[in-house]
C-alpha cells in the first residue's frame, strides 16, 4: 500500500478548511488590492515616479512597473500574419545522483521550428549534452544540484534556439522558451555564477535584437505577485499603513488581480519587471511582460505571463505579433490552452527512466575492466528498484 | 537479385505468430501498401514468408485525441503529427504461404518472422508466381478469417492479382480463382452468395 489513506483522511477535512479559509482571505485582500490598483493606475505617470523613487531607495525589489499603456484595460487580439516562424525550445535533464553507479549529468533540449504559411511539417531537433565529469562537481567538491543543472539547461535552450535561426526561415522569427526570460529567479544560484549566466543571457538578447529576432518566455499558471508588490510600494511611498489586514501573510497573484479585466484572447497592459537585489552588479536583460488570457471561455479565464525583452515592448507591432502568435498556438490545444509548439519541444526533450539507465550502461561500458572505478548503485537505490 | 529484393521496405515487423503478423510503418511510407496487397518478409535463411494485408491501423495517442477535439489545427501541425511524431501505422498481415529454396508452399511457415524483419511489397511478377501456384490453395487462409470483412479483402486481392495475370495474357487465372472459391464455400451457401456478389461487382469494373 503506497499511502496510509486512513491517516490522510484524518487530516483531509482540516486541510480543506484551511485551504478554504486561505481562499476567503485571499479574496478579501484581492478586493482591497483591486481598489488600490484602480487608485494607483488612475495616474500611471505618478505610479511610475513612485516606483522609480523606490528603486533608488530600497535595497531589494521585485515588482511590476507599468509602461505607457493603461493598466486597467485589456488589449484585443491582433491579426496573425500569414507567414512567420515560431522556434521553440524546451529541455529536460538528468541530475547526478550519488546513489547511482555513476554520477553524471545530461541536458536534453528539444527544438521545434515551425514555418507557418509553408504547410510543411515542423523541423524537429534534439540535442543531448553529457556534462563533463569535471563539471559535475561544484567548487566545494559537492555534486551539482538540480538548480545548477537547470541553469545550464536554461542557458543551453537559449543558445541552441539561437543557432537554429537561418536566413531562409520566413520572417518575422519568434523564439519561445518555457519559463521566465531572465534567469534571476534561480535564487540559489549566487555570486559569479549568476552574474556570468545573466551576462550570457544579456549578450544573446543583444544578438537577437541586432538581427531583429523576437523572443518570449511563456509562464503557464504563474504565481508571482508583482502587482501586489507594486501596490505595496505605492502604499508605502505614500506613507499609508501596510495593506495586510489578515492574520497571516497572503500574496495575491497577478493572475487573480487581472483575471476579470482581460477577456479571452486579450492581453493586459505591458509592465516592466523591476528586480533589484543587493548583490546585483553588471548588465542584465531588461524584461517586460504582459498577461495573456489564453482561454476561449469568458467564465473560465486562464492567464499566462508572457515575458519579452524591453526593446520589444517599445514596438507595438512586435508585441502584437507575439500576442497573436502565442494565443493562436495555445488554441491548438484549446481544451487545455498551452502553446502546442512548446508542448512538442517538451515532448521531444523528455528523458525517461529507461533512457537514464541506457546512458548509464553506455558510460559503464566505456570503462576498461582493469580500470580502478568501482561503479555500483547504492543498496538503497537498488532496493527501490525492486518490483 | 530480383526486383522485389531491391525494393524499399514498407515497414518493419512489430509482432508475429505463424498465422499472421503486424508491421509498423511511418505515414510517409503509407502510399504503397493497400488492403489485399501481397507482401513478403525475407528471413535470415533466405526463405520468404508471404502474406496479404488484411488491415491498416492508424494509431492515436493522448495528444492526437486533444487535437481532434480542437477547433482548428494549422496545416503545419497536422503534418507534424503525421510525419514527425512517433506513431507507427500498423499493417496487419495474414500469412498465406512461404518459399524455401525457391519452392513456394501455400501452407503456414515453420516459424513466424522476427521483430524488425523488413516487410516488402511483392511486384507483379511475384504476385503472378505466388498466386498461380498449387491451384490457388492459399485462398483457404482468407476464408478462415473471423470478424473481418473477408469479402472486401477477397475483392481487393483478386483485383490486384487479376490485373497482374491479365498483363501476361492469362485471363483464365481469375476464372480459376472464382471456381476455387466456389469449391471452398460449397457448404456455406450464405457466405458464397456474398462472395459471388462482390466478385460480380469486380467483373463490372
Amino acid at each position: 500500500m503506497p499511502v496510509n489513506y486512513a491517516s490522510v483522511e484524518a487530516n483531509a477535512s482540516r486541510y480543506a478548511q484551511q485551504a478554504q479559509d486561505w481562499l476567503v482571505e485571499s479574496r478579501k485582500t484581492a478586493n482591497q488590492l483591486e481598489r488600490l490598483f484602480c487608485q494607483a493606475c488612475s495616474d500611471p505617470q505618478r505610479l511610475r515616479q513612485i516606483i522609480d523613487l523606490a528603486q533608488e531607495n530600497l535595497p531589494k525589489l521585485y515588482l511590476a512597473k507599468p509602461l505607457q499603456e493603461d493598466p486597467l484595460v485589456g488589449f484585443p487580439l491582433p491579426a496573425l500574419p500569414v507567414s512567420y516562424t515560431l522556434l521553440t525550445a524546451d529541455g529536460s535533464q538528468i541530475v547526478p545522483s550519488r546513489h547511482r553507479a555513476l554520477q553524471f549529468g545530461l541536458i536534453n533540449i528539444g527544438i521545434l521550428t515551425v514555418r507557418f504559411g509553408t504547410g510543411q511539417p515542423p523541423v524537429i531537433k534534439l540535442i543531448s549534452e553529457l556534462i563533463d565529469h569535471v563539471d559535475t562537481f561544484r567548487d566545494d567538491g559537492s555534486l551539482i544540484s538540480d538548480d545548477d543543472i537547470a541553469l545550464i539547461r536554461d542557458l543551453r535552450e537559449r543558445a541552441f534556439v539561437r543557432q537554429e535561426i537561418s536566413p531562409d526561415l520566413p520572417r518575422p522569427v519568434l523564439t519561445v522558451t518555457d519559463g521566465p526570460l531572465d534567469i534571476f529567479y534561480r535564487s540559489d544560484i549566487q555570486g559569479k555564477k549568476a552574474q556570468s549566466a545573466q551576462k550570457e543571457v544579456y549578450q544573446l538578447d543583444q544578438q537577437l535584437e541586432q538581427d531583429g529576432i523576437l523572443s518570449a518566455g511563456y509562464i503557464d499558471k504563474p504565481g508571482s505577485a508583482m502587482l501586489h508588490n507594486m501596490l505595496d510600494v505605492f502604499n508605502q511611498m505614500q506613507g499609508d499603513s501596510p495593506l495586510q489586514h489578515t492574520s497571516r501573510t497572503i500574496r495575491v497573484s497577478d493572475r487573480l488581480l487581472l483575471a476579470d479585466r482581460i477577456a479571452p484572447g486579450e492581453r493586459s497592459a505591458l509592465f516592466e519587471i523591476i528586480s533589484k537585489r543587493r548583490e546585483d552588479t553588471g548588465r542584465r536583460l531588461r524584461v517586460a511582460f504582459f498577461y495573456l488570457n489564453v482561454s476561449n471561455t469568458p467564465s473560465h479565464p486562464w492567464l499566462a505571463r508572457v515575458e519579452i525583452p524591453y526593446w520589444i515592448a517599445q514596438q507595438p507591432d512586435l508585441v502584437a505579433l507575439i500576442h497573436a502568435a502565442l494565443y493562436h498556438d495555445a488554441q491548438v490545444l484549446d481544451s487545455h490552452p498551452y502553446p502546442y509548439s512548446l508542448h512538442r519541444a517538451h515532448e521531444l526533450a523528455l528523458v525517461q527512466q529507461a533512457e537514464y539507465e541506457e546512458i548509464e550502461n553506455l558510460l559503464l561500458s566505456k570503462f576498461s575492466k582493469a580500470g580502478t572505478i568501482t561503479a555500483y548503485r547504492s543498496n538503497k537505490d537498488f532496493l527501490k528498484g525492486l518490483k | 537479385m530480383s526486383e522485389t529484393q531491391q525494393s524499399i521496405p514498407i515497414g518493419k515487423l512489430l509482432r508475429a505468430e505463424n498465422g499472421s503478423f503486424v508491421a509498423g510503418c511511418r505515414v510517409r511510407e503509407l502510399d504503397t501498401p493497400a488492403l489485399g496487397s501481397l507482401v513478403k518478409v525475407k528471413l535470415e535463411d533466405q526463405s520468404d514468408i508471404y502474406g496479404l494485408i488484411t488491415n491498416i491501423l492508424i494509431n492515436d495517442d493522448s495528444l492526437v485525441r486533444q487535437l481532434v477535439s480542437g477547433v482548428s489545427i494549422p496545416t503545419e501541425y497536422t503534418a507534424d503529427n503525421r510525419y514527425n511524431r512517433n506513431l507507427p501505422v500498423e499493417i496487419h498481415v495474414l500469412t498465406v504461404g512461404y518459399a524455401q529454396n525457391g519452392q513456394i508452399s501455400h501452407r503456414l511457415p515453420p516459424r513466424p518472422p522476427l521483430s524488425l524483419d523488413e516487410l516488402h511489397l511483392c511486384d507483379e511478377k511475384e504476385v503472378r508466381c505466388f498466386t498461380a501456384h498449387n491451384d490457388q490453395a492459399y485462398l483457404r487462409h482468407i476464408l478462415r478469417l473471423l470478424d473481418q470483412p473477408v469479402e472486401e479483402l477477397l475483392a481487393a486481392h483478386l483485383r490486384q492479382a487479376k490485373k497482374a495475370h491479365e498483363t501476361q495474357d492469362n485471363p483464365s487465372w481469375y476464372e480459376q480463382a472464382c471456381q476455387k472459391l466456389i469449391t471452398l464455400l460449397r457448404d456455406d451457401y450464405q457466405r458464397l452468395t456474398t462472395v459471388l456478389d462482390v466478385l460480380t461487382e469486380l467483373e463490372h469494373e
